[in-house]
């Protein structure tokens, strides 16, 4: 049964394709095998077909036979709409196209990553990788929430979802999304928050619930040109503001990596380092013990002061 | 049950459609790969290329049907021209390509490359209709490059030397070890190797590796050596108010709506450090409980910081 019709959508796709001019429906139904029974019936069968064959992505183009009699539509698959057909490739961008999907393996993508790859090998080009280094690309993302989201912002689809909130209070959120991102090791969704009026960032791990539509596609305009790095970047990540820290000697790699050194004992490094949000900045500061001391902004040493002594006060 | 028939038959139609030109540039592939490729048994591949025997343009005499032969285990093709070329992207796959091509363009062992990355992404996106490469970018735990030099350490059974950063006790040190295996956990990206500096097995957050040297040294490593691991350690937190920085840190469930007050929690690690490092870090909104020795060093280090700050008890 299913063998058969099988056996019939790929007949169809090859008469589609193969035709110069636009097929009947009585030249189909007389000449690709399959089409039986009543005229409703093979009616039917062909309206069931031609669905199936669009669920495939194959494109089927519906045209007049004659422009003096069109009551009878034609059909036909053009074989450009129909193939693959990414220009001419070099080895080195067949080789590349693979890296791109060799990323997704085991992650969010990786069946779209896998049929991908079989379409790149029946191209018929070497790819080679001899011209590239050696790398193993690998991205990670295993939230369920990932292609719906990428979906959602490539068809401009509103949508809605549940965002555990800082207090842990899960909200209901209405955004426009306008891109997904990386930065260590977290994706981020960032778009227009509809009751906030404003942009936003979520955390993808923070979605609370699976991201629903809704709306129809195209239903918002995304600014032109958005870059969603740069917008995480300014908005999580900038750092504007300056501290003076003292970093004990061996110690503090991660404040390191920004620090700007003033002066050097024999075992502290005064230093100025960049920092943005005042809360994290405070929790690295923290995270160190003693090994890093906080000079200023005042505003900021008398904080670590205050929650170094409920530390000891809840730890007595 | 029949929706599930119609879309297994779609499926295999598609299949169908692929396999044709996968066969075309590889004549001669055997069954076993051939399956292999297409992930199906090969049952169901000798079903599907006797479905696809009894296809191709109408009249269905032998000048039209496509023309497969598989008897001897390797299969050629013949007679196939129109479809011949592979299927367009689907838009998952674009998206996949696209996104993990923008992947690769930030990686840095790639820079000649950048121009081929920029005008395949632009060719996909154009089929796509969307620009989406400035909308959604990734970014790895490490570089490919990096990522590349462990693989083949792994694959090699060689060893390698990592400059790696110990976020727990706050240490840059170079660490020769046999790298055995990638594993994630809680999202987070980890190789677990044998250290011949610490004579164990220990684990490795992807993300602190500073940088890879490959070595040659032959040394001997007994494989034969058990695992050691470190004992984990339980320790009781109280986390003071509603807070979603908390239950990251320590990695609990998120879902957890219905809280009021303290809400006292177990949480386990290999390392102590880590756990004091995070309490210290919440500056007093969580409480470490027990055990007794553990909570001691939260206060004693809580002290020694003061006193850096001045503040004597």
């Amino acid at each position: 049964m299913s063998s058969r019709k099988t056996e019939r959508l790929i007949n169809l796709t090859i008469a589609l394709l193969a035709t110069k001019r636009y097929l009947t429906k009585s030249e189909i139904f007389r000449s690709i095998e399959g089409y039986e029974g009543s005229p409703e019936a093979k009616e039917r069968m062909f309206e069931r077909d031609k669905d199936d064959l669009r669920k495939l992505g194959i494109v089927i183009e519906v045209g007049g036979l004659d422009p003096l009699f069109d009551d009878e539509p034609g059909y036909r698959i053009r074989s450009e709409s129909y193939g693959l057909n990414l220009g001419r490739l070099t080895g080195t961008e067949v080789a590349l196209l693979s890296l791109a999907a060799e990323a997704w393996r085991g992650a969010a993508l990786g069946e779209s990553a896998q049929s991908a790859l079989l379409k790149l090998a029946s191209l018929g080009i070497a790819s080679d990788f001899d011209s590239l280094p050696t790398m193993a690309p690998k991205l990670t993302v295993n939230s369920s929430n990932f292609v719906p989201l990428a979906h959602a912002i490539t068809d401009r689809i509103s949508i809605t979802f549940g965002y555990i909130s800082a207090d842990l209070q899960q909200e209901e959120r209405h955004v426009d999304p306008y891109g997904l991102g990386s930065r260590h090791s977290n994706w981020y969704l960032v778009g227009h928050d509809h009751d906030r009026k404003a942009i936003r960032t979520f955390r993808l791990d923070r979605i609370s619930d699976q991201v629903a539509n809704t709306t129809k596609p195209g239903s918002f305009v995304a600014p032109e040109d958005f870059d969603v790095l740069a917008f995480l970047d300014a908005e999580l990540f900038e750092a504007t503001k300056r501290a003076t820290v003292k970093i004990r000697k061996g110690k503090g790699h991660v404040l390191r990596e920004s620090a700007h050194m003033i002066s050097s004992d024999d075992e502290f490094d005064l230093c100025q380092v960049p920092f943005g949000n005042a809360e994290r900045f405070l929790d690295v500061v923290l995270w160190h013990g003693d090994d890093v001391v906080l000079i200023s902004p005042s505003g900021l040493r008398e904080e670590v002061i205050t929650r170094l002594q409920k530390l000891v006060a809840t730890h007595g | 049950m029949a929706k599930s028939t119609i879309n297994a038959s779609l499926d295999r139609t598609a299949r169908l459609l692929d396999l044709v030109p996968y066969l075309v540039v590889h004549q001669g592939i055997s069954l076993k790969d051939l399956a292999k490729e297409f992930a199906i048994s090969e049952s169901q591949l000798i079903e599907d290329l006797n479905t696809l025997w009894m296809c191709g343009l109408p009249g269905y005499t032998p000048l039209e049907l496509m023309d497969l032969s598989f008897d001897s285990g390797y299969v050629t093709i013949q007679n196939a021209e129109t479809l011949q070329q592979p299927r367009s992207l689907s838009r998952d796959e674009a998206l996949t390509l696209i996104l993990g091509l923008g992947y690769l363009s930030d990686q840095t062992d790639l820079k000649e490359n950048t121009l081929a990355l920029e005008r395949l992404i632009a060719k996909l996106s154009s089929s796509l209709g969307a620009a989406l490469p400035s909308q959604v970018h990734a970014e790895g735990a490490i570089s490919a490059a990096m990522r590349g030099s462990l693989d083949k350490a792994i694959s090699d059974r060689s060893t390698v030397i990592i400059s790696y950063h110990s976020m727990a006790r706050d240490v840059v040190s170079d660490r020769f070890i046999h790298p055995l295996e990638f594993r994630i956990d809680n999202e987070v990206e980890y190789l677990n190797a044998y250290c011949e500096d610490s004579a164990g097995y220990r684990t490795f957050r992807l993300d602190r590796i500073l940088d890879i040297t490959p070595s040659h040294s032959s040394t001997q490593w007994n494989r034969g050596s058990a695992p050691t691991r470190n004992k984990k350690i339980q320790v009781e937190i109280a986390i003071a108010s509603r807070l979603r920085d908390a239950y990251e840190r320590f990695h609990l469930p998120l879902d957890k709506t219905n809280l009021e007050g303290d809400h006292l929690t177990q949480v386990e690690s290999f390392s102590a450090d880590w756990i004091i490092r995070e309490v210290m870090s919440l500056g007093g909104q969580a409480r470490l409980i027990s055990p007794d020795f553990e909570r001691d060093l939260v206060r004693q280090r809580s002290e020694r910081a003061l006193l850096a700050y001045g503040i004597a008890f």
